[in-house]
């Protein structure tokens, strides 16, 4: 019985609890990681990284084990060049970018969801989560040997 | 020989003694005062002994201005349900009842805001739902007077439940007309309510 009190307690202050968080986590940058062949975080010598559609060259003369990629918020697609020692890799994803409504306080922001990727050259790639999020640690993962 | 129908409220189904028709004064105050919703909301029910058949018929809309934009959400609602009188044999059918409701409701919704990609800058949105459709439960309480005549007041609690969204492909719905805000799982509401009832007679057989 005092179980059940509690219960009903909570239901009914559940009613005022869940305000929306004001912080937004929405971002357009997708993370990529590199692994090696044992799935560690594999540090690559990147020449260069190209958006496709994009003037900007990104990443060019670093040693990465991840990068943040831009997505456009006004296409559903995406595609990715990577130079690295003396390679050049592909990857091609579609993705859909959609409005969230927050609060009247906070707004609203674009989220990008449901990353899929197309076409890849890499040995090996996975999505490990298909939201892209100021706190997702990686979106894709991508073999490297 | 006519069978005689019991003036009270007792236990058990009986045949309907009268149709209750009112609105909801605080939508109608709130549509009257608020500079972003308008809306109204008539409600209904009909006596079967201690069961009442309850439906409510509503009209939402709201614009609102955001931090970056705005929103609007527009639509028309259904609830239909039953209510229990445990109010039992009062001579008026005064009543003390819950019950329960179903809501459905087919809207429109738009958000227009401006927002900033990295590497391409600022942008503007412009989206619709358009024909969205949603549905909840309630858990309702409250009571309903007799104040003179045929006039009746009453009061009701809605505890809103489980709101459910179908058809808005464009984003996540955040109104739901009738309902409230999508995010909460628990949605509290209360009318203030007036009614006329028109008594129904029934004709006694030969």
């Amino acid at each position: 019985m005092k179980f059940a009190r509690f219960a009903l307690v909570l239901v009914v202050l559940s009613g005022c609890l869940n305000k929306p968080d004001c912080a937004p986590t929405a971002t357009n940058l997708v993370k990529i990681g590199f692994v090696n062949a044992a799935n560690q975080a594999r540090p690559t010598a990147i020449d260069s990284i190209r958006v496709v559609g994009l003037t900007e060259v990104l990443y060019k003369g670093v040693t990465i084990s991840a990068a943040e990629l831009p997505l456009r918020p006004d296409l559903s697609q995406a595609e990715f060049e990577f130079f690295f020692e003396q390679r050049a890799e592909k990857i091609a994803l579609t993705y859909n970018a959609q409005p969230q409504v927050i609060s009247m306080e906070c707004g609203a922001y674009t989220i990008f969801k449901d990353l899929t990727l197309t076409e890849s050259t890499f040995v090996a790639d996975s999505v490990i989560t298909s939201q892209t999020s100021t706190n997702a640690t990686v979106n894709i993962q991508l073999r490297i040997e | 020989m006519g069978q005689e129908i019991p003036a009270d409220t007792t236990r058990g189904l009986r045949w309907p003694t009268g149709i209750r028709v009112g609105t909801d004064l605080i939508m109608l105050g709130t549509s009257a005062f608020s500079a972003d919703f308008s809306g109204w909301e008539v409600n209904g029910d009909v006596d079967f002994g201690r069961y009442y058949l309850a439906a409510d018929v509503g009209s939402w809309n709201r614009e609102q201005t955001m931090v970056n934009g705005l929103y609007s959400t527009n639509g028309n609602y259904l609830r239909l349900g039953i209510d229990v009188n445990f109010l039992l044999k009062d001579p008026d059918r005064n009543m003390i009842f819950f019950g329960m409701r179903y809501g459905r409701t087919m809207y429109d919704e738009r958000v227009t805001y401006s927002d900033s990609a990295n590497y391409y800058g600022p942008y503007q949105v412009d989206e619709s739902n358009l024909g969205a459709k949603a549905g909840w439960v309630e858990l309702v309480g409250g009571l309903r007077v007799k104040i003179w005549k045929e006039l009746w007041m009453g009061y009701t609690a809605r505890m809103k439940l489980l709101p459910h969204a179908t058809d808005n492909p464009s984003f996540e719905s955040y109104e739901i007309p009738g309902y409230g805000l999508t995010f909460k799982n628990v949605y509290w509401g209360f009318n203030y309510q007036v009614f006329w009832r028109f008594p129904v007679k029934r004709r006694s057989s030969q």
